[in-house]
């Protein structure tokens, strides 16, 4: 058994780049680099060729057709025509440093023919698009440690996300349903569709190899019935279901009722329904397959606008089934085939013979990725920008056979890609017309924010199930189903609005991506070789029994007899552990046929092969190897959790580990199961909340703001993961000796004390480091004003400031010249904050000139040794707040002569019942004397062999009491303490909320332009809202005059003049007397009385009042005087 | 935070436009190769041995009082 | 005073009775003792006997928040181009003990004023790591060049020099690691110490740390042979329970009961329940003092009494004034 060791803190090789990376961290970036590279190597040019090509007609009648022929991405790299460049590559670092995107050229090849007769190829650079981080065309992939360094990047670096205008962006993972499995579904919406539709549907998310996704639902009718939904740009469209499987096939009514019948002949009901919906069809005198094609062709042709109108009806029919329908599939026969079986399940269902599936179990889900979005947003744009090119070549069009000539202009104007998407993974909003086939368009991309090392690796592992189930009132999809065992963590989600649909993905998780297309085509070779029967066009008439429809990736490639699957499965999973023929990261799902009054899914066996699947590893029991299992696959296997739970010839898989169940957070919380849930679920929120050591190039960072504690050290008692991801390089916390003591006043409810004395060695110390970019208007220069006397205290000869220097309110921060103004524009500091300059850098572009704008980027550091009302955290979520600083010679003392440097109030553990920060106490202590660190690996320790008592045997033998606890003498009087304290060594975590950050006071200051009430927000010196419930409570307390205050005399007081006679304030005027220009009187002037009374209102109410006049409404005030 | 944009508008005679004044030079460290490189406000921001666009300014000898606690 | 607190498993017991006597000077000053058990350059032990707890823990207080010492004040950076940051270094260098004696200096008056002869010291640390510097630590496998505090140097102040010597005022130890370098990095500043007390800041804090224990006092109330008294002796530290073999049976007999720590692990054991009494005579302390090293601990001890002293008299001088109005 692994333990954990203190190998980091004396190792002669530590600082050194080792020579490989850190595997488990390098699997934090796979999944979205994968999917990124399957984009560039396959996905760009499957999705190219599905490009419908663009064809119109010129003025002068000349044909034209547009085609993509082949589109392909760069490395980053520095533009052609640089002077004086090295080296000619453009790394992670100099984006990040200079705010710019980490992109390469996407450059298309464009074949275009006049009149059917090919032109000459364009090869044309159109846009740089961003590229993510360690993939194929990033430079980092294949560096190793050394190297990475060398460039400033981490050792451990892992990609995956991309680096836009300086700011580090991923993807989301989000959970979608599952691709190409018809899932029986029973939605409450479905039933206002329109009249006879039922809650019940087959719904397939149909994904092509482009990624292309749409979503066909197969609607169950009262009336018996079934039709198909297609949507088509962000419309639906309901057909008939046969009417659609008239256009797959030409074959005749009575072969499509034996296929659809298979199985369920004595289904009555199916039966004649089937044969209902075949009559209805002729009744609208639909025939044949031509009559069907030309009314779908003649129906849905206005919705394509972008087919030349030369097409036929039948063409448009063909297009649309080719694009809308079932997708996922080529060949016709391959497309009717599902239909049956969609249908036959919807019978199924329908009757209550199978059970509905619902899309909220990880089962039916898996996940969207960077890459593949990526692709397809890619697609999209690629298919606008070929329309935008004959919209432009159709401008310069002037009649004749358009030249070579025309086509440069015309692509010369198209704009280019690289503006929008960029936009998108800057904001994370998707502006697409098709919608993609995604439930969100916003939110799509997040910051990857580097707070403390926790953070930064959660963000990789987050998945998320979709913004619109956030604002849904049902809190179904929040639900930890048990199918997510394994897959997803029970315990790293956040509380409050994203509970339960923010999830991560445990530590053993893993995303297929995708195989090989020649192991893909051979799969049904071998399934015949295994004894499956090939699917024949014509439907079986000997009859064999039950058969099990073979579906791979959704197409259905076969059947297999009943009495042989168990054999063939299991042939099947041998093959599968081998991983040759069929592979690894196939999922193998056998839905059996239930006994006759049981309720199980519809029967069928089902192979995925496809990326963006989760799986996860076990061990076989049978072929005693480890072996992938998917989310799906896992529901039907028997798989033990320890050695001794094997229940013989059932169990067929064990986990590898106890913890295989929990997110790599998770796992780093010392002795979880010692604990009350929810703290758990406090822990792995506040790990990532913690100021630790963020990353290691401090000097190079250009983050916003970045979070970094001094002196940190290395806890004491911890999980043995802790040490699998190097968290050693990235330490956080702070071993601090506790007394659980209620000592003073001080540390009521979560407050917590800390020795003055410690805080003054350095206890949590730490700095925040913040970067602004400073972007000066083109035509500008830095540079110091020369004539300012005091400027060279602060500023250097090119107007930015020294180094080290300190900086407050008022200090000159930067100048610069500007030649259209021909003056020096001085900028001073406004922060009220002391900051310290940490470094200034001027970055440079590529284009030459005035034009572009200056750029300088400065980093400054603010000093933030704990302050009283800052937030400390042990690791067992038990958070608290500094309240004072405490004077060491009044803290107690042991009979060895320790201080604490916390004092932690005991009543914090009864109601929380967080053990293991007990014990963590003993472990601590007992670590600290015995000069070793102790394992707290979740399920180490059982009821027969406690923590407790392993710790406390130790504590005994290194002459401390078995309980933890010790003598103390009070430091304000020195007498002996009558209880014996629990003491010992607890790692703290420092939160980054700190009180500076937050504070907010205001006597006088800024108002509102309109109201005259004191404005909101800390940023601009606001002040806190004295709201509704604040009144109520002034109200029911019965202190008016505190109201009047606080309403009124500190917000918005204001005098106004009332009119008696008109009684109204908006009337009445302050006006010279007519006779002399000395003293003046209040008039009003409507009705010229002099009867005018000066009131004390809040200046909103005249506001009030001129709103209402200006609708025609008069307010009266009648007051008595 | 927020950085004050008013220019301070001062009129510049013909005879001291900043051109004309005496430039002096200011070290910059080449992000890329750590090479020194003197430069000049306007200067183009650029190494000149390895052509590298991000240039650290170098710090330079300046009393900062700290209090040790 | 005969009234030891009795210890039991979780808790003490205070015997009530005379706990608080009337003062009587003359018992005292036959009853006070102190008793040097062992001292080295920096550390004391001493036995404080027949004296009230309040006094023993005065004078622990004092020893810790009053007692003055030097350390760095002020660091005046003039350049720094290492890793560690500037206010990073300057807390370090604040908290590296100095030689200085600080009885031979005055508290500062003025925070803001030129620092002199009598109030300061003034050190110096210039350094630049070479290449040629790091190569030569290239046989410890370094990959920094380690900044020590042999490294600061001290700056005499008027007729300093003709007082001290490097020797007298300088840091406590050559190899406090202050920093460590790259090639081409530089770190120059000086520092400025004054005399200060730790209440104001722990830097000023002359003692490691400085504590008392009241003594213990172990009774066996019964006879514990065999097994027992083996397991006895395992409860408590080394040679607190010694063992003796009458004939041929070991039998456990109290040795040293000052050596014991309160562990009280001997409590777990259901067949010593009854059989042993643990006590801490109430008027008797062990107080440990550990120096820093600027001070001998006793000296620390006297300037401890002195402020103490100081403290009584102006208190008592004050409710003197009081009953004159």
């Amino acid at each position: 058994m692994y333990e954990p060791t203190l190998k980091n803190l004396t190792n002669v090789d530590y600082g050194k780049p080792p020579d490989s990376q850190n595997q488990i961290l390098q699997e934090l970036g796979t999944p979205h680099i994968d999917s990124f590279n399957y984009m560039i190597e396959e996905g760009l040019n499957l999705a190219i060729s599905d490009l419908l090509p663009v064809e119109f007609d010129t003025k002068g009648k000349y044909r034209v057709k547009l085609t993509l022929l082949e589109a392909a991405i760069h490395q980053p790299r520095v533009p052609t025509g640089s002077l004086g460049v090295k080296s000619h590559s453009i790394y992670p670092l100099e984006c990040r440093q200079r705010h710019g995107t980490y992109s390469g050229r996407l450059e298309i090849k464009l074949g275009w023919r006049i009149d059917d007769v090919e032109q000459m190829i364009i090869d044309r650079d159109i846009g740089q698009v961003p590229i993510m981080l360690k993939s194929k065309l990033c430079h980092l992939e294949k560096m190793s440690p050394k190297q990475l360094v060398k460039l400033g990047e981490h050792q451990d670096e892992w990609g995956g996300y991309f680096i836009i205008k300086g700011k580090e962006r991923l993807v989301r993972l989000l959970l979608g349903t599952r691709r190409n499995f018809p899932t029986a579904v029973q939605r409450n919406t479905w039933k206002n569709k329109d009249k006879f539709f039922s809650d019940i549907g087959i719904l397939i998310r149909c994904v092509k190899d482009d990624l292309t996704t749409v979503t066909n639902n197969l609607h169950y009718l009262t009336n018996g019935t079934a039709k198909l939904m297609i949507p088509i740009k962000k419309r639906v469209f309901y057909a008939p279901i046969f009417l659609i499987m008239r256009c797959l096939t030409n074959s005749s009514d009575e072969f499509i009722f034996r296929h659809i019948i298979k199985g369920h002949e004595n289904d009555l009901y199916f039966i004649r329904s089937v044969m209902e919906m075949m009559r209805s069809l002729h009744e609208s005198n639909i025939h044949c397959q031509e009559d069907a094609k030309e009314y779908i062709g003649i129906m849905f042709r206005p919705r394509f606008y972008e087919l030349p109108e030369w097409k036929t009806n039948k063409e448009v029919c063909d297009h649309m089934l080719r694009n809308y329908v079932l997708i996922h599939l080529n060949t016709d026969f391959d497309k009717l085939k599902l239909l049956v079986f969609m249908l036959q399940k919807l019978f199924s269902v329908a009757q209550n013979k199978c059970l509905v599936e619902g899309a909220d179990g990880i089962m039916m889900q898996e996940l969207m990725l960077g890459g593949h979005l990526y692709l397809k947003i890619l697609k999209e744009k690629l298919q606008t920008w070929l329309n935008l090119v004959k919209i432009n070549l159709l401008k310069v069009d002037q009649g004749g056979q358009p030249s070579i000539g025309d086509m440069m202009t015309a692509l010369r104007r198209c704009d280019l890609i690289e503006h929008s998407m960029t936009n998108f993974f800057a904001t994370g909003n998707l502006n697409s017309q098709s919608g993609l086939g995604m439930q969100q368009d916003k939110g799509l991309t997040i910051l990857v924010e580097n707070i403390s090392r926790m953070r930064y690796m959660a963000h990789f592992r987050a998945v998320h199930r979709g913004a619109i189930f956030e604002s849904m009132r049902t809190t179904e999809p929040r639900r930890l189903l048990p199918d997510a065992w394994g897959f997803i963590c029970p315990v790293h989600t956040p509380d409050g609005t994203p509970c339960g649909l923010l999830n991560h993905l445990t530590k053993s998780c893993i995303v297929t991506k995708s195989i090989s297309r020649k192991v893909l085509n051979d799969i049904p070779k071998v399934l015949v070789s295994l004894g499956m029967c090939e699917a024949s066009y014509k439907p079986q008439d000997i009859n064999i029994g039950f058969v099990y429809n073979v579906i791979l990736d959704g197409r259905i490639i076969g059947y297999v007899p009943e009495t042989l699957t168990a054999l063939f499965i299991k042939k099947l999973r041998t093959l599968k552990v081998k991983g040759k023929q069929i592979p690894e990261t196939t999922e193998i799902v056998w839905l059996q046929k239930k006994e006759e009054n049981i309720l199980g899914q519809f029967p069928g066996l089902f192979l995925f092969t496809g990326n963006a699947r989760m799986m996860r590893p076990v061990f076989n029991l049978d072929l005693e190897q480890i072996e992938l299992i998917g989310t799906f696959e896992q529901v039907y296997l028997d798989i033990s959790i320890s050695e001794d739970e094997i229940r013989p010839n059932i169990t067929s898989h064990r986990e590898v580990t106890k913890t295989d169940f929990l997110s790599h957070l998770a796992c780093l919380i010392p002795l979880p199961d010692y604990n009350q849930s929810p703290r758990n679920m406090y822990q792995c929120q506040m790990g990532k909340q913690t100021m630790g050591t963020a990353c290691h190039n401090w000097h190079l960072q250009s983050e916003t703001k970045l979070y970094r504690i001094q002196t940190p050290a290395s806890p004491l008692f911890r999980p043995v993961h802790y040490d699998a991801l190097s968290m050693d390089d990235f330490p956080m916390g702070t071993n601090a000796v506790i007394a659980v003591i209620s000592y003073t006043g001080y540390d009521m409810e979560d407050a917590m004390i800390i020795n003055k004395m410690a805080l003054d060695r350095g206890f949590s110390h730490g700095s925040i480091f913040k970067t602004e970019l400073i972007e000066t208007k083109p035509h500008t220069y830095f540079m110091r004003d020369p004539f300012k006397e005091d400027l060279p205290d602060s500023l250097g000869v090119d107007g930015l400031p020294h180094i080290g220097l300190k900086l407050s309110k008022g200090t000159p921060y930067y100048s610069y010249f500007d030649e259209q103004i021909q003056g020096f524009i001085i900028a001073k500091y406004l922060s009220n904050e002391e900051v310290i300059v940490d470094s200034v850098r001027q970055c440079g572009d590529f284009t030459t000139g005035r034009k572009i704008p200056n750029k300088a980027t400065i980093t400054v550091r603010v000093q933030r040794n704990p302050t009283v009302g800052d937030k400390f955290a042990s690791r067992a979520g038990q958070k608290g707040i500094f309240s004072k600083g405490w004077p060491a010679e009044d803290l107690p003392f042991t009979e060895s002569g320790m201080v604490p440097d916390i004092v932690f109030n005991p009543h914090g553990f009864p109601s929380r019942m967080t053990i293991a920060m007990m014990i963590e106490c003993m472990a601590g202590k007992s670590a600290a004397v015995h000069g070793v660190v102790h394992d707290a690996t979740p399920f180490k320790y059982s009821e027969e062999d406690t923590a407790i008592d392993f710790f406390g045997k130790l504590l005994e033998a290194g002459g401390y009491n078995y309980f933890g606890t010790e003598q103390m003498y009070s430091g304000v009087d020195g007498r002996a303490m009558k209880a014996s304290i629990f003491f010992g060594v607890v790692h703290y975590q420092r939160l980054r909320h700190m009180v500076s950050d937050k504070w907010q006071v205001r006597s006088t200051g800024p108002v509102d332009a309109v109201t005259k009430q004191p404005v909101k927000g800390r940023k601009r010196g606001g002040g806190g809202r004295i709201g509704e419930m604040e009144r109520d409570a002034l109200i029911s307390h019965g202190t008016p005059f505190l109201m009047q205050d606080r309403f009124m005399d500190c917000s918005d007081k204001s005098t106004a003049l009332l009119c008696l006679k008109c009684h109204t304030i908006l009337t009445s005027l302050v006006q010279f007397k007519e006779d002399s220009y000395s003293s003046k009187i209040a008039k009003c002037r409507v009705c010229d009385s002099t009867k005018v009374q000066e009131i004390g209102i809040p200046n909103v109410f005249r506001y009030l009042c001129s709103e209402l006049a200006a609708i025609n409404i008069k307010l009266q005030l009648n007051i008595e005087v | 935070m927020r950085i004050l944009r008013k220019p301070s508008y001062r009129m510049i005679t013909e005879a001291e436009t900043p051109d004309d004044a005496p430039k002096k030079a200011l070290i910059y460290i080449c992000g890329a190769c750590q090479a020194e490189n003197e430069m000049k406000p306007k200067d183009p921001i650029r190494c000149r041995e390895c052509g590298y666009r991000i240039m650290y300014k170098k710090r330079t000898k300046r009393l900062v009082v700290f209090n040790a606690r | 005073m005969d009234n030891p607190i009795i210890m039991n498993k979780y808790s003490i017991e205070r015997t009530l009775g005379n706990e608080i006597k009337p003062y009587n000077y003359d018992e005292f000053v036959k009853n006070f003792k102190i008793n040097i058990i062992s001292r080295s350059d920096n550390d004391l032990e001493f036995d404080l006997v027949g004296i009230d707890v309040a006094v023993a823990n005065s004078l622990r207080r004092v020893i810790i928040s009053e007692v003055p010492s030097m350390a760095i004040e002020k660091v005046h950076i003039y350049q720094n181009t290492s890793y560690i940051l500037d206010e990073i270094l300057a807390h370090r260098l604040g908290l590296i003990p100095l030689k200085a004696d600080p009885r031979q200096f005055k508290m500062k008056e003025d925070e803001n004023s030129e620092p002199n002869e009598h109030d300061s010291l003034v050190y110096e640390m210039k350094i630049k790591c070479t290449k040629k510097d790091l190569d030569a630590l290239a046989h410890k496998q370094f990959i920094s060049f380690p900044v020590y505090s042999k490294h600061i140097k001290w700056l005499p102040l008027g007729n300093q020099k003709d007082i001290f010597t490097e020797k007298d005022v300088g840091i406590i130890s050559d190899d406090i690691l202050i920093a460590k370098l790259r090639p081409g990095q530089e770190i120059e500043l000086k520092m400025f110490a004054v005399k200060g007390v730790p209440k104001d800041h722990a830097k000023f804090q002359s003692v490691c740390t400085a504590w008392y224990r009241m003594m213990p006092n172990i009774k066996l109330l019964d006879e514990i042979k065999g097994n027992d008294a083996v397991l006895l002796q395992s409860c408590f530290p080394k040679g607190v329970i010694g063992l003796k073999s009458v004939k041929g049976v070991l039998i456990a007999f109290v040795e040293d009961s000052r050596k014991d720590n309160s562990s009280r692990n001997v409590f777990r054991y259901k067949q010593f329940d009854n059989k042993i009494l643990l006590s801490k005579i109430q008027d008797h302390f062990i107080f440990t003092i550990e120096s820093v090293g600027a001070m001998d601990p006793s000296l620390i001890f006297l300037e401890a009494l002195n402020i103490l002293t100081r403290k009584v008299n102006s208190a008592s001088e004050s409710a003197l004034n009081q009953t004159e109005i």
